[in-house]
């Protein structure tokens, strides 16, 4: 009996406890500035969520060393969303109703984005997305949603200028025709999409694609499909474990494309590189980012932190970060409250240009940062970082080298890949 | 003997009073958002349960059938403007029906060969919608908060989520326990216990094994219409198999033997992992997990009939009840 009775004091204490934790509310003004921020930090997507967790948790030290904004120390709460939609949403209600977050950061996947997007504008609360694609995210006219990542139609974009311009420059470089393989998620389906869209607009032959489901344990047949394809270019998309499956397959099935052009996804995690070795020397990627191309000094101090390269994910979670901070003290400078609707007319004002307020510039491969609205093809994009580019690289000696665009390109493309 | 109003049932109408009077006194919608998924997991579990524990057919497709749900409901709301409330007894009617009709030809099979076609099923479902246009494929589809009320079941506050919810638990529970005492339920169990046996005495185990399904992926497409409405937004990504443990755990943690125990799994197991989750989960990623994992692992080997399995057999119970009995004697005095 006693015994049940200690137990039954020890959860009610708990139980209590975690909820007189929830219920902080008032804020003295040395209080910390509160970013809350969602990934998947269990589950298959733990990887890319820990790379995010990275770069921002960097980007915060870097500002409390420098004595933090104006003073103000900031800080970052994360929640897990395990890759799941509802349980991002619970999550992002945490942190907007229990931790008293200023401004979201958040969600890797799309999927998730959309029910976070849609809870953080039920709040008002601002939300900046480092990474997520999809194109639907910036047209459903949230007031409260930011973007710094390209969008998917911005990355195919991009890969299909590389394709036609490698083609025209090189004589043996064959880009007449091209065909997809990726999975048949939300992301997938819009590469699909504005590949189909952009090659025929830069009269590419596209011959289809090759869907599989994410997870797979399997891929043979679906590259034995691809294989009968015989297109000039690949163009694939796939989260890391697909991607590490994708290129071992490829070399099961004896099947070398003379050129393999993938959105940076998967294929620039960590994980990747470690998981194929020098299968995947050739394989071109197109990235937010790359270690070489800029902002040297700060990719040092991340290999040196953390023990591995800054790859795309972990250097626009950085940028973002310091995208916030920016306004956080443009907010100070102006007198006012950093408060979440400060935060949400400031975002939509900033203008970053070439270098942040600390001195450095934007490691990003363009030189601007500002969240603008457009409409493009018929849809419509509201806060948006319009002037977001890509870098497009090829994996040569088990290293990611930038290829393209010619001012930062610090090797030439091998053609054709050669796999080994 | 007939049950006479007692002391069990002035309790079991206490808890619902409380259950009713919950949202006045916890405002924040983080905390009600835990009851809303521990409500509907619950409505889930059980039923689930009417295969799971009262045929004693475990499905592990019934993700792949809470997902139809969702799809009929949001996409008549999106597309037709039909409230989901309809939403709801379309979806237990054409998702029982599939689900029973699709089922029926496997009922042949047993233990985990029925299993393994459970989770074909979901996963055919999964890669349709993924591929087809009209439901959005893997894009999903938004259910948008533009008109908030009654008839689109859409409101930004929590609390009618709360009450439909909790009104949603009760009735499935009340059903369940009709099911459960009725002929239907007696035969159900004797084709668990043995199916050979029960063709002998006269049970058809088809016919039941029929209205068990058509119940069990009815009731649990009528949760997914809740949980369209509720969440927002769909994806084919809520009908992986994954997805369907969410609803096999509360059962085996609370007890498959009886309609009591899954309930009980659902209302442990829901608030544990979010608690795990919001106390562990930044101390170390993944720590939460680890907890909750062993905790799960721990019931499971030490007692491997779930809670209510242990508790039926325990001298608690019979405690219980003797000082429940000495209280009615108190109190009505004695019972012929």
């Amino acid at each position: 009996m006693k015994k049940k009775v200690v137990a039954l004091t020890m959860a009610a204490t708990m139980m209590a406890s975690s909820l007189g934790l929830g219920g902080v509310t008032a804020y003295a003004a040395e209080d910390p500035i509160v970013i809350g921020a969602v990934y998947p930090m269990t589950g298959d997507l733990a990887d890319s969520g820990k790379t995010m967790q990275q770069g921002i948790d960097m980007a915060v030290e870097e500002i409390n060393e420098e004595g933090g904004v104006d003073g103000q120390e900031v800080k970052v709460i994360y929640g897990d969303s395990k890759g799941d939609s509802a349980t991002g949403m619970t999550e992002a209600e945490r942190l907007i109703t229990q931790e008293n977050v200023d401004v979201l950061i958040g969600c890797y996947q799309s999927g998730v984005t959309v029910t976070v997007a849609q809870i953080a504008e039920q709040y008002g609360v601002p939300l900046i997305t480092a990474n997520a694609t999809s194109d639907a995210l910036t047209s459903n006219g949230y007031k409260y949603f930011f973007r710094l990542a390209p969008t998917n139609m911005m990355f195919v974009r991009d890969m299909i200028d590389f394709i036609k311009e490698t083609s025209e420059k090189g004589s043996n470089v064959a880009g007449k025709s091209v065909a997809v393989f990726t999975d048949n998620s939300e992301v997938g389906q819009q590469t699909c999409e504005w590949a189909k869209y952009w090659a025929e607009e830069n009269g590419i032959e596209y011959l289809g694609e090759i869907l599989y489901t994410s997870g797979a344990a399997d891929l043979s047949s679906e590259v034995l499909q691809l294989k009968s394809m015989e297109a000039d270019v690949v163009i694939a998309d796939s989260y890391v474990s697909d991607a590490i499956l994708f290129t071992k397959t490829l070399n099961e099935q004896g099947y070398k494309p003379n050129m393999v052009i993938c959105k940076g996804n998967g294929f620039t995690e960590a994980a990747y590189l470690e998981g194929v070795g020098s299968l995947a020397n050739g394989i071109v990627v197109a990235t937010e980012f790359v270690v070489g191309s800029k902002g040297q000094e700060v990719t040092d101090k991340y290999l040196e932190k953390y023990g591995e390269d800054m790859n795309g994910h972990s250097a626009e979670a950085y940028t973002t970060a310091w995208v916030l901070i920016d306004a956080f003290k443009n907010i100070k400078a102006a007198g006012e409250e950093i408060e979440r609707d400060s935060v949400r007319d400031e975002l939509e004002a900033i203008k970053i240009d070439k270098s942040f307020s600390n001195g450095k510039e934007i490691i990003l491969p363009y030189d601007t940062i500002a969240f603008e609205e457009d409409e493009f093809n018929g849809s419509p994009y509201l806060n948006q970082n319009l002037s977001a580019t890509l870098t497009v690289t090829q994996i040569q000696g088990e290293k990611y080298v930038p290829i393209w665009p010619d001012d930062i390109a610090a090797e030439k493309l091998v053609y054709p890949a050669e796999y080994k | 003997m007939r049950k006479k109003f007692g002391i069990r049932q002035i309790l079991l109408l206490v808890l619902i009073l409380i259950c009713l009077i919950v949202p006045t006194f916890v405002k924040t919608p983080y905390m009600l958002g835990i009851f809303v998924t521990t409500f509907y997991i619950g409505c889930g579990t059980l039923a689930w349960s009417v295969l799971g524990s009262l045929t004693g057919e475990i499905s592990l497709g019934h993700a792949g059938f809470m997902g139809l749900g969702a799809y009929i409901g949001a996409l008549l709301m999106n597309n037709k403007h039909i409230t989901p409330w309809v939403g709801m007894l379309v979806a237990f009617v054409v998702v029982g029906l599939l689900a029973a009709c699709l089922l029926a030809p496997c009922f042949v099979l047993s233990g985990p060969y029925f299993t393994l076609v459970t989770i074909a099923f979901a996963e055919a479902f999964r890669n349709l919608f993924t591929n087809w246009d009209y439901a959005g494929k893997g894009q999903g589809i938004l259910v948008p908060l533009k008109e908030q009320g009654m008839y689109s079941m859409r409101w930004i506050s929590k609390v009618p989520y709360y009450y439909i919810a909790l009104i949603m638990l009760i009735v499935f529970y009340v059903i369940l326990r009709k099911i459960d005492r009725s002929k239907l339920g007696y035969a159900l169990k004797t084709i668990r216990e043995d199916e050979e046996t029960a063709n002998a005495v006269g049970i058809n185990p088809f016919k039941y094994k029929f209205i068990a399904t058509f119940i069990s992926a009815g009731l649990i497409a009528v949760v997914g219409v809740f949980y369209a409405n509720y969440i927002g937004y769909i994806n084919p990504d809520i009908m992986k198999q994954s997805q369907a443990l969410n609803y096999v755990m509360p059962a085996i943690i609370g007890g498959i033997g009886s309609i009591t125990g899954p309930l009980l799994g659902a209302i442990i197991l829901t608030p544990l992992s979010e608690f795990l989750s919001a106390t562990l989960s930044h101390i170390a990623g993944g720590l939460n997990l680890v907890v909750y994992a062993v905790i799960v692992i721990a019931v499971i080997l030490f007692r491997p009939t779930g809670i209510m399995g242990w508790f039926d057999h325990s001298k608690f119970k019979k405690k219980m009840n003797d000082r429940f009995d000495a209280i009615d004697a108190k109190l009505f005095g004695k019972r012929g």
